[in-house]
Protein backbone atom coordinates (compact mmCIF):
# COMPACT_ATOMS: atom_id res chain seq x y z
CA UNK A 1 0.00 0.00 0.00
CA UNK A 2 2.77 2.68 0.47
CA UNK A 3 4.70 1.96 -2.31
CA UNK A 4 1.32 2.05 -4.45
CA UNK A 5 0.28 5.24 -1.86
CA UNK A 6 3.40 6.40 -3.38
CA UNK A 7 3.45 5.96 -6.50
CA UNK A 8 -0.10 7.69 -7.16
CA UNK A 9 0.91 10.33 -4.92
CA UNK A 10 3.85 10.65 -7.46
CA UNK A 11 1.98 10.01 -10.68
CA UNK A 12 -1.35 12.51 -9.59
CA UNK A 13 1.60 15.80 -8.73
CA UNK A 14 3.37 14.91 -12.25
CA UNK A 15 -0.10 14.72 -14.20
CA UNK A 16 -1.12 17.89 -12.71
CA UNK A 17 2.63 20.26 -12.90
CA UNK A 18 4.19 17.98 -14.93
CA UNK A 19 3.33 19.36 -18.16
CA UNK A 20 4.55 22.71 -17.06
CA UNK A 21 7.98 21.72 -16.31
CA UNK A 22 10.74 23.98 -18.40
CA UNK A 23 7.60 26.41 -18.75
CA UNK A 24 8.51 29.30 -16.41
CA UNK A 25 12.39 29.94 -17.85
CA UNK A 26 11.43 29.38 -21.20
CA UNK A 27 8.42 31.73 -20.78
CA UNK A 28 10.18 34.56 -18.80
CA UNK A 29 10.73 37.85 -21.08
CA UNK A 30 13.08 40.12 -18.77
CA UNK A 31 11.02 43.48 -18.69
CA UNK A 32 13.94 46.17 -17.40
CA UNK A 33 14.02 46.05 -14.10
CA UNK A 34 12.79 49.43 -12.42
CA UNK A 35 15.65 51.24 -10.56
CA UNK A 36 15.77 51.28 -7.04
CA UNK A 37 15.47 54.16 -5.18
CA UNK A 38 18.52 55.28 -3.11
CA UNK A 39 19.00 53.44 0.35
CA UNK A 40 20.22 56.30 2.43
CA UNK A 41 21.18 54.30 5.41
CA UNK A 42 23.77 52.89 2.04
CA UNK A 43 25.12 56.19 1.54
CA UNK A 44 25.04 58.07 5.10
CA UNK A 45 26.96 55.37 6.74
CA UNK A 46 29.85 55.68 5.32
CA UNK A 47 29.69 59.63 4.44
CA UNK A 48 29.36 59.56 8.11
CA UNK A 49 32.21 57.49 9.23
CA UNK A 50 34.62 59.42 6.30
CA UNK A 51 33.45 62.96 7.98
CA UNK A 52 34.43 61.49 11.59
CA UNK A 53 37.71 60.15 10.07
CA UNK A 54 38.55 63.42 8.32
CA UNK A 55 38.03 65.42 11.52
CA UNK A 56 39.72 63.08 14.12
CA UNK A 57 42.82 63.74 11.90
CA UNK A 58 42.39 67.33 11.28
CA UNK A 59 42.07 67.49 15.52
CA UNK A 60 45.01 65.73 15.57
CA UNK A 61 47.22 67.61 13.48
CA UNK A 62 46.50 70.38 15.34
CA UNK A 63 47.12 69.31 18.62
CA UNK A 64 50.45 68.15 17.69
CA UNK A 65 51.95 70.31 15.02
CA UNK A 66 55.86 68.92 15.59
CA UNK A 67 54.13 65.66 13.86
CA UNK A 68 56.79 64.24 10.85
CA UNK A 69 59.03 67.17 11.57
CA UNK A 70 62.66 66.57 10.62
CA UNK A 71 64.80 64.90 13.69
CA UNK A 72 68.16 66.74 14.39
CA UNK A 73 71.18 65.84 13.25
CA UNK A 74 72.20 65.18 16.53
CA UNK A 75 69.52 62.73 17.01
CA UNK A 76 70.51 61.03 13.80
CA UNK A 77 74.06 61.03 14.79
CA UNK A 78 72.67 59.26 17.84
CA UNK A 79 70.90 57.12 16.21
CA UNK A 80 72.94 56.14 13.66
CA UNK A 81 75.98 55.61 16.02
CA UNK A 82 73.67 53.04 17.25
CA UNK A 83 73.57 50.79 14.40
CA UNK A 84 76.72 51.80 12.64
CA UNK A 85 79.31 49.44 14.40
CA UNK A 86 82.98 49.99 13.58
CA UNK A 87 85.70 49.54 10.92
CA UNK A 88 83.19 49.35 8.15
CA UNK A 89 83.79 52.11 5.21
CA UNK A 90 80.74 53.69 3.59
CA UNK A 91 77.64 51.30 4.43
CA UNK A 92 74.34 51.79 4.38
CA UNK A 93 71.77 51.70 6.83
CA UNK A 94 67.93 51.22 6.95
CA UNK A 95 66.92 51.61 10.50
CA UNK A 96 63.46 49.83 11.29
CA UNK A 97 61.01 52.04 12.43
CA UNK A 98 60.05 52.02 16.85
CA UNK A 99 62.79 53.89 17.80
CA UNK A 100 62.91 56.74 19.82
CA UNK A 101 64.62 59.72 19.36
CA UNK A 102 65.34 63.56 21.36
CA UNK A 103 63.65 66.32 19.12
CA UNK A 104 66.01 69.31 19.20
CA UNK A 105 64.05 70.49 22.05
CA UNK A 106 64.85 67.22 23.89
CA UNK A 107 61.10 65.46 23.18
CA UNK A 108 61.37 61.92 22.69
CA UNK A 109 59.53 60.90 19.86
CA UNK A 110 59.19 57.80 17.96
CA UNK A 111 60.72 57.21 14.28
CA UNK A 112 58.15 55.91 12.15
CA UNK A 113 60.73 55.57 9.01
CA UNK A 114 64.34 56.49 9.00
CA UNK A 115 66.39 57.08 5.69
CA UNK A 116 69.75 56.55 5.47
CA UNK A 117 72.74 57.54 6.85
CA UNK A 118 76.60 56.96 5.85
CA UNK A 119 79.57 55.55 8.16
CA UNK A 120 83.60 56.33 7.03
CA UNK A 121 85.70 54.75 9.00
CA UNK A 122 89.63 56.21 8.84
CA UNK A 123 92.25 53.13 8.67
CA UNK A 124 95.99 54.30 8.76
CA UNK A 125 98.16 52.57 7.01
CA UNK A 126 99.17 49.89 9.19
CA UNK A 127 95.61 48.77 9.77
CA UNK A 128 94.65 50.81 12.95
CA UNK A 129 91.63 53.12 12.99
CA UNK A 130 91.99 56.46 13.35
CA UNK A 131 88.93 57.95 13.76
CA UNK A 132 84.85 57.37 12.80
CA UNK A 133 82.45 59.67 11.55
CA UNK A 134 78.85 58.88 11.38
CA UNK A 135 77.09 61.59 8.36
CA UNK A 136 74.00 61.64 8.03
CA UNK A 137 73.40 61.50 4.24
CA UNK A 138 70.07 63.06 3.40
CA UNK A 139 68.86 61.67 6.88
CA UNK A 140 65.20 62.17 7.09
CA UNK A 141 63.28 60.57 9.90
CA UNK A 142 59.49 61.15 9.93
CA UNK A 143 58.36 61.29 13.81
CA UNK A 144 55.38 60.25 14.90
CA UNK A 145 53.63 62.09 17.68
CA UNK A 146 56.03 63.22 20.46
CA UNK A 147 56.26 60.44 23.30
CA UNK A 148 55.89 61.85 26.78
CA UNK B 1 27.20 25.05 -10.81
CA UNK B 2 26.86 28.36 -9.27
CA UNK B 3 24.98 29.10 -6.21
CA UNK B 4 21.67 30.52 -5.56
CA UNK B 5 23.02 33.25 -3.90
CA UNK B 6 25.54 33.87 -7.10
CA UNK B 7 22.81 33.96 -9.40
CA UNK B 8 20.61 36.30 -7.59
CA UNK B 9 23.57 38.85 -7.32
CA UNK B 10 24.01 38.05 -10.89
CA UNK B 11 20.38 38.99 -11.65
CA UNK B 12 20.03 41.32 -9.21
CA UNK B 13 22.53 43.79 -11.75
CA UNK B 14 20.07 43.10 -14.39
CA UNK B 15 20.85 39.59 -15.56
CA UNK B 16 18.30 37.64 -17.42
CA UNK B 17 20.10 34.46 -17.68
CA UNK B 18 20.89 34.11 -14.35
CA UNK B 19 17.27 34.79 -13.42
CA UNK B 20 16.12 31.70 -15.84
CA UNK B 21 18.33 29.54 -14.38
CA UNK B 22 17.18 30.85 -10.88
CA UNK B 23 13.30 30.09 -12.26
CA UNK B 24 14.46 26.89 -13.70
CA UNK B 25 15.58 25.96 -10.09
CA UNK B 26 12.57 27.09 -8.35
CA UNK B 27 10.28 25.94 -10.52
CA UNK B 28 8.90 23.10 -9.34
CA UNK B 29 8.31 24.69 -5.72
CA UNK B 30 6.85 27.70 -7.11
CA UNK B 31 3.75 25.48 -9.13
CA UNK B 32 3.40 23.40 -6.07
CA UNK B 33 2.70 26.24 -3.60
CA UNK B 34 0.34 28.00 -7.32
CA UNK B 35 -1.01 24.53 -7.63
CA UNK B 36 -2.41 24.43 -3.46
CA UNK B 37 -4.34 27.97 -3.52
CA UNK B 38 -5.86 26.85 -7.07
CA UNK B 39 -5.98 23.63 -7.38
CA UNK B 40 -6.19 23.80 -10.92
CA UNK B 41 -2.76 22.91 -13.23
CA UNK B 42 -3.44 25.84 -15.63
CA UNK B 43 -4.18 28.48 -13.54
CA UNK B 44 -1.39 27.45 -11.37
CA UNK B 45 1.29 27.65 -14.29
CA UNK B 46 -0.27 31.27 -14.41
CA UNK B 47 0.11 32.42 -11.21
CA UNK B 48 3.62 31.27 -11.26
CA UNK B 49 4.84 33.12 -14.44
CA UNK B 50 2.48 36.35 -12.90
CA UNK B 51 4.98 35.25 -9.74
CA UNK B 52 8.13 35.69 -11.95
CA UNK B 53 7.56 38.86 -13.95
CA UNK B 54 6.93 40.63 -10.33
CA UNK B 55 10.33 38.41 -8.81
CA UNK B 56 12.30 39.99 -11.69
CA UNK B 57 10.68 43.06 -10.94
CA UNK B 58 11.20 43.33 -7.25
CA UNK B 59 14.58 41.25 -7.13
CA UNK B 60 16.47 44.91 -6.32
CA UNK B 61 14.59 44.94 -3.14
CA UNK B 62 15.50 41.44 -1.79
CA UNK B 63 17.36 41.43 1.39
CA UNK B 64 18.68 37.99 1.62
CA UNK B 65 19.87 36.36 -1.64
CA UNK B 66 20.17 32.75 0.03
CA UNK B 67 16.50 32.90 0.74
CA UNK B 68 15.63 33.58 -2.79
CA UNK B 69 13.50 30.08 -2.92
CA UNK B 70 11.01 31.22 0.17
CA UNK B 71 10.66 34.68 -1.40
CA UNK B 72 9.87 33.74 -4.82
CA UNK B 73 7.35 30.98 -3.27
CA UNK B 74 6.04 33.79 -1.30
CA UNK B 75 5.53 36.21 -4.72
CA UNK B 76 4.03 33.45 -6.60
CA UNK B 77 1.45 32.27 -3.69
CA UNK B 78 0.30 36.29 -3.27
CA UNK B 79 0.10 36.39 -7.53
CA UNK B 80 -2.35 32.91 -6.64
CA UNK B 81 -4.46 34.19 -4.32
CA UNK B 82 -4.71 37.67 -6.12
CA UNK B 83 -5.97 34.97 -8.88
CA UNK B 84 -8.53 33.39 -7.07
CA UNK B 85 -10.29 36.81 -6.34
CA UNK B 86 -10.06 37.57 -9.52
CA UNK B 87 -10.98 34.87 -11.87
CA UNK B 88 -12.02 31.77 -9.22
CA UNK B 89 -10.91 29.01 -10.97
CA UNK B 90 -12.39 26.08 -10.86
CA UNK B 91 -10.24 23.36 -9.44
CA UNK B 92 -9.54 20.72 -11.91
CA UNK B 93 -8.20 17.27 -12.34
CA UNK B 94 -5.31 17.02 -15.41
CA UNK B 95 -5.92 13.88 -16.90
CA UNK B 96 -4.48 14.22 -20.60
CA UNK B 97 -1.16 12.19 -20.19
CA UNK B 98 -3.54 9.28 -19.76
CA UNK B 99 -2.11 7.14 -22.98
CA UNK B 100 -3.44 3.92 -22.36
CA UNK B 101 -7.37 3.62 -22.47
CA UNK B 102 -7.89 0.34 -20.20
CA UNK B 103 -6.19 2.22 -17.23
CA UNK B 104 -7.99 5.49 -18.02
CA UNK B 105 -11.25 5.08 -16.41
CA UNK B 106 -9.20 3.60 -13.15
CA UNK B 107 -6.71 6.53 -12.81
CA UNK B 108 -9.13 9.15 -13.60
CA UNK B 109 -11.02 8.17 -10.70
CA UNK B 110 -7.86 7.65 -8.86
CA UNK B 111 -6.68 11.25 -9.17
CA UNK B 112 -10.66 12.32 -9.39
CA UNK B 113 -9.93 11.22 -5.48
CA UNK B 114 -6.47 12.42 -4.26
CA UNK B 115 -7.68 15.53 -6.03
CA UNK B 116 -10.84 16.24 -3.74
CA UNK B 117 -9.17 14.70 -0.66
CA UNK B 118 -6.24 17.40 -1.11
CA UNK B 119 -9.10 19.79 -0.83
CA UNK B 120 -9.72 18.55 2.30
CA UNK B 121 -6.21 19.43 3.36
CA UNK B 122 -5.10 23.12 5.05
CA UNK B 123 -3.30 25.08 1.82
CA UNK B 124 0.30 25.09 3.55
CA UNK B 125 -0.10 21.31 3.97
CA UNK B 126 -1.50 20.72 0.59
CA UNK B 127 1.76 22.67 -0.41
CA UNK B 128 4.01 20.65 1.52
CA UNK B 129 2.40 17.45 0.04
CA UNK B 130 2.45 18.67 -4.07
CA UNK B 131 6.62 19.78 -3.32
CA UNK B 132 7.37 16.26 -1.77
CA UNK B 133 5.24 14.34 -4.43
CA UNK B 134 6.04 16.63 -7.56
CA UNK B 135 9.85 17.40 -6.87
CA UNK B 136 10.66 14.85 -4.29
CA UNK B 137 11.85 17.81 -2.30
CA UNK B 138 13.62 16.24 0.64
CA UNK B 139 12.10 17.79 4.40
CA UNK B 140 14.54 20.24 5.05
CA UNK B 141 14.61 21.78 1.64
CA UNK B 142 10.44 22.01 2.32
CA UNK B 143 11.37 23.59 5.54
CA UNK B 144 13.39 26.32 3.96
CA UNK B 145 10.88 27.20 1.93
CA UNK B 146 7.47 27.53 3.65
CA UNK B 147 9.24 28.83 6.31
CA UNK B 148 8.63 26.10 8.99
CA UNK B 149 11.18 23.58 10.39
CA UNK B 150 11.66 20.40 9.25
CA UNK B 151 9.90 18.57 12.19
CA UNK B 152 6.49 20.24 11.46
CA UNK B 153 7.03 19.53 7.54
CA UNK B 154 7.36 15.81 9.20
CA UNK B 155 4.70 16.34 10.97
CA UNK B 156 2.25 17.66 8.50
CA UNK B 157 3.19 15.03 6.05
CA UNK B 158 2.98 12.46 8.15
CA UNK B 159 -0.85 13.41 8.91
CA UNK B 160 -1.58 14.13 4.96
CA UNK B 161 -0.61 10.24 4.19
CA UNK B 162 -2.08 9.06 6.73
CA UNK B 163 -5.53 10.81 5.93
CA UNK B 164 -4.55 10.25 1.76
CA UNK B 165 -3.99 6.92 2.77
CA UNK B 166 -7.08 6.12 4.58
CA UNK B 167 -9.19 7.99 1.98
CA UNK B 168 -7.96 6.18 -1.04
CA UNK B 169 -7.79 3.21 1.00
CA UNK B 170 -11.15 3.49 1.22
CA UNK B 171 -12.01 4.50 -2.37
CA UNK B 172 -9.35 1.35 -3.46
CA UNK B 173 -11.28 -1.25 -1.30
CA UNK B 174 -14.62 -0.10 -2.55
CA UNK B 175 -12.82 -1.13 -6.09
CA UNK B 176 -11.63 -4.35 -4.85
CA UNK B 177 -8.28 -3.78 -7.04
CA UNK B 178 -6.44 -0.86 -6.12
CA UNK B 179 -4.82 -1.87 -3.04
Amino acid sequence: MNQNFDEWMRDFAQAQLGPFRGTLAENFQPAPQPRQPLNWQLWTAPLTMAAALLLTVGLTMLAYPREQQMVSSAAAAQLAAKDAGTLTEELWYRDEPGETVLLEDNTPAQVVHCEAYQVVTHVSPDGKEISTETTPVDFVALVSQPVF
Amino acid sequence: MRTTEQLVRCAQSGDPDAFAELLARFEGPALSTAYAILLNPEAARDAAQEGSMKAWQNLGTMKEPEKFGGWFCGIVRNAAIDQRRKSNPVPKVATDHIHNPAAMAEQKELFGQIHKTLQQLDESTRTIVMMRYFDDLPTKQIAALVDLSPGAVDMRLSRARQELRGLLAGAASGKGEMA
